[in-house]
């Protein structure tokens, strides 16, 4: 009887344990990737993730090799300074910037961190306040092309930030410096004659890989004398200044659509190459990504937006996105603005809702 | 820059304010400040220690006898919409749901515990709350095609409020007179300029000094500017007797709109610009900060390029510090405070801070306070513009509003335990 009763009681015992066990791990909030979409805070902290390593890693990595691959084309063009080569600068050129267009999205973290010289600005003049700094850099290429400085890294790196990146590299592989010639053959004539403009065009692509290597070794490696990068810092929530990382991201997507709005980004920017276009649909194709996921998605944020109900709220983003679309398609500047800034109040409002996320956006004019 | 002179006349009536005769519209008007004087004696005692104003700090309470606290609008729905205050050791949140957002807050002159709530352009109501309580003591609403436009100040005296309002039927910005007490109208004067927002006291008592925003709107299209290509912002100073014109300044940019002040104890007047980027013909970063001293040109304030193109066009707040004689301004949009030295004119750092737009001096001037919309406090010291990262504080789902009150209360030592028993 005593024995009976011991076993039966180890045998209660066995199962209340492991009945605790599974209500402990039945109340865990982790959210595994094959769980249906459900909005909680473990679910949307897995498609944070999933969105900084599917899509903002890969800007980052893609801007670093193109611009690496930038660097290669402007040596061999100045090696071998045919039309040929020309053509091939041209077109990395081309390449490189569409990598920019999805990367400037992401406009926080490395790409911003000194409050005086922010990062983005020297590799993107017009990012700032969309001030075209066309002419100044064609001033400058002169004056670099004739005087006797050292073109060296040295001479690169002190340079104001509208006097480097990808807007100097375009007007030195889309026109002559002579009479602004945009004609390939006397392009590839000047720099022929020219040696020093072999030397700037070289320093610049180093320069520009430069700041692309940086901002990569910080997504990757230990960042800001910490000892985690700034992946793991993002995601473990430990952002300096106490930012919620997810509202860091959506804020610096509706800030990139204002900056489109605001700035008249398709009649300015990338005006030598004739390429924005392209550029802004690359960056269309990284918003699009981010909001629906890859293939590796399991939890996209427009998955989780539809599981808390705001279907409406994806199918108006949706409905923006295609007409934005449509106007790149056209190459319409007045209805491309007037997409961006819709999209720019879905950032603001529907996204931030259907996500549960405070932005902090809080002062408007007249305040 | 343009600068028109008048000189203070005789008092002048002013047609708009009601349908009255002159003279018993004044009569009453003095028969309101006597009453409210009267009021005033017979309030409580520890509220003779009341600050007067902004302007006038010589009633103050000294420091063992009184504690700091920071008063804000706040909230970011309908339902939460609310005045915020919080106690000098950063803890006990209390705040009063007011239904509206609000804007612009100030200490009565009469009674240290009561604020007044100004509605944000275009509301249409005030109310005065009491921090012990958390009551609304008082409600007052504008008159017929009126609207706030977020800011007040009392007189120098505390016998009367002015309100910035617009008439928005015919655009023209109004200063409307209440009497302190009963809030009801007494005066109503041009601010001689369109959308007037922030207004002050100058330390001589008989003028105010008006931000005339420059744009109009209208309650039936919300806060969209109607007249973004004519717009025309002012300073401008009026007699408090008599709403006479005194001076009007504006600054070289026609697309700067001057929106906010802090006037100095020697009466310098530190504003805070934004301008109206959608019609700027080109890119190109412009001055937001400036100084004024009567019968001068507006001075704007030199600044490193990277920091002026890092306010984003945009200014939300402004507060001197006249121990130090420094002056704070806050970039939302630019996630940034930026400081002066008023006298030399001199840049002297900037606190980066997301979102913040609240900022207020303490009461004893060893800080700079500032807010942001996530709740946050920041400390910086006034000397050193350092930041006192012990004071550093955020209150959970707080939202800070656009202006931050730092007000000194009297705690009588009889009361001292049961204002603490409120607070918890």
């Amino acid at each position: 009887m005593n024995s009976f009763c011991c076993t039966r009681l180890t045998v209660i015992y066995r199962v209340f344990i492991r009945l605790i066990a599974v209500v402990f791990l039945l109340s865990c909030d982790a959210t595994r990737e094959n769980d249906p979409p459900e909005l909680t805070e473990s679910s949307l902290s897995l498609a944070l993730q999933q969105a900084v390593d599917f899509s903002v890693i890969p800007a980052v990595n893609a801007f670093q090799a193109q611009t690496s691959a930038m660097q290669k084309n402007a040596q061999q063009f100045c090696l071998k300074p045919t039309l040929a080569n020309l053509t091939a600068a041209q077109l990395q050129w081309r390449t490189l910037s569409d990598s920019w267009f999805r990367l400037s999205l992401y406009r926080f973290g490395p790409l911003d961190d000194d409050f005086v010289f922010p990062p983005y600005t020297f590799i993107d003049s017009l990012r700032l306040r969309g001030t075209n700094y066309t002419n100044t850099v064609r001033d400058e290429l002169l004056s670099w092309q004739v005087d006797s400085t050292a073109l060296d890294d040295a001479f690169f790196s002190r340079q104001t930030f509208q006097k480097v990146g990808l807007l100097t590299i375009e007007v030195a592989l889309f026109e002559t410096t002579g009479n602004l010639s945009q004609s390939p053959q006397d392009i590839v004539d000047e720099y022929v004659a020219t040696a020093r403009k072999c030397a700037i065009l070289n320093g610049l692509a180093t320069n520009l890989l430069g700041h692309a290597q940086t901002l990569h070794d910080a997504w990757h490696s230990p960042y800001n004398n910490t000892t985690e990068s700034y992946r793991e810092l993002f995601l473990a929530n430990k952002l300096d200044d106490g930012s919620e990382p997810l509202a860091v991201l959506i804020t610096s997507i509706q800030d990139y659509f204002n900056y489109l709005k605001q700035r008249h980004i398709v009649t300015t920017s990338s005006q030598l190459s004739q390429h924005v276009w392209v550029s802004v649909s690359c960056s269309m194709d990284e918003v699009e990504t981010l909001l629906r996921g890859t293939k590796q998605t399991t939890f996209s944020f427009f998955d989780l937006m539809i599981a808390a109900n705001y279907e409406a709220s994806v199918e108006t983003i949706e409905a923006n996105l295609q007409t934005i679309r449509t106007s790149i398609d056209l190459q319409d500047p007045v209805e491309f603005e007037i997409s961006a800034a819709q999209l720019d109040g879905n950032f603001k409002r529907e996204i931030p809702e259907g996500l549960e996320v405070e932005l902090g956006i809080h002062f408007t004019d007249g305040d | 820059m343009k600068i028109t002179v008048k000189k203070p006349q005789a008092y002048r009536h002013n047609p708009a304010a009601n349908n009255a005769p002159t003279d018993m519209r004044r009569r009453r008007y003095l028969i309101l400040l006597a009453a409210a004087h009267l009021a005033a004696i017979s309030a409580k005692p520890f509220a003779n220690k009341a600050i007067a104003n902004v302007a006038d700090k010589s009633n103050l309470p000294s420091a063992n006898n009184s504690q700091q606290w920071w008063v804000s609008a706040q909230g970011k729905d309908d339902d939460n919409y609310s005045l915020a205050w919080l106690n000098q050791s950063l803890s006990n949140l209390q705040k009063t749901i007011t239904g509206f957002r609000g804007h612009g807050v100030i200490q009565h002159p009469k009674n240290p515990y009561s604020i007044l709530f100004i509605a944000r352009r275009p509301g249409t109501t005030g109310l005065q709350i009491n921090l012990l309580s958390g009551e609304i003591e008082k409600r007052f609403e504008c008159q017929h095609s009126r609207h706030m436009e977020g800011h007040a100040c009392f007189s120098k005296d505390g016998l009367v409020l002015f309100t910035s309002e617009s008439d928005f039927k015919n655009g023209v910005g109004k200063i409307v007179v209440r009497d302190s007490h009963s809030y009801q109208v007494l005066d109503e004067y041009n601010s001689h300029g369109i959308g007037p927002h922030e207004i002050k006291p100058m330390p001589d008592g008989q003028t105010l000094v008006i931000a005339n925003g420059g744009l109009r709107t209208h309650p039936s299209s919300g806060r969209k500017v109607l007249n973004l290509d004519s717009m025309h912002s002012t300073l401008t100073y009026i007699n408090t007797a008599t709403g006479e014109l005194i001076e009007e300044h504006q600054v070289a940019h026609r697309k700067a709109s001057i929106r906010h002040l802090d006037v100095a104890s020697d009466g310098t007047v530190a504003i805070a610009m934004q301008i109206q980027q959608a019609e700027m013909a080109d890119q190109n970063p412009t001055s937001l900060s400036a100084i004024h001293l009567q019968r001068q040109a507006i001075k704007l304030l030199p600044q490193p390029s990277a920091i002026l193109r890092k306010l984003n066009d945009y200014l939300g707040s402004v507060a001197i510090n006249n121990q130090y004689r420094t002056v704070g301004f806050t970039s939302p949009r630019g996630n940034v405070a930026v400081f002066w030295q008023m006298d030399e004119q001199r840049f002297i750092g900037y606190h980066a801070l997301h979102d913040v737009c609240g900022l207020a001096v303490s009461p004893d001037q060893r800080y700079f306070v500032l807010s942001n919309s996530n709740g946050e406090i920041r400390q910086l010291d006034s000397k050193t513009l350092t930041e006192a990262t012990h004071l550093r504080c955020k209150i959970p789902n707080a939202h800070w509003d656009n202006h931050l009150l730092s007000v000194a209360v009297p705690i009588p030592e009889s009361k001292r335990e049961s204002i603490s028993g409120n607070l918890s």
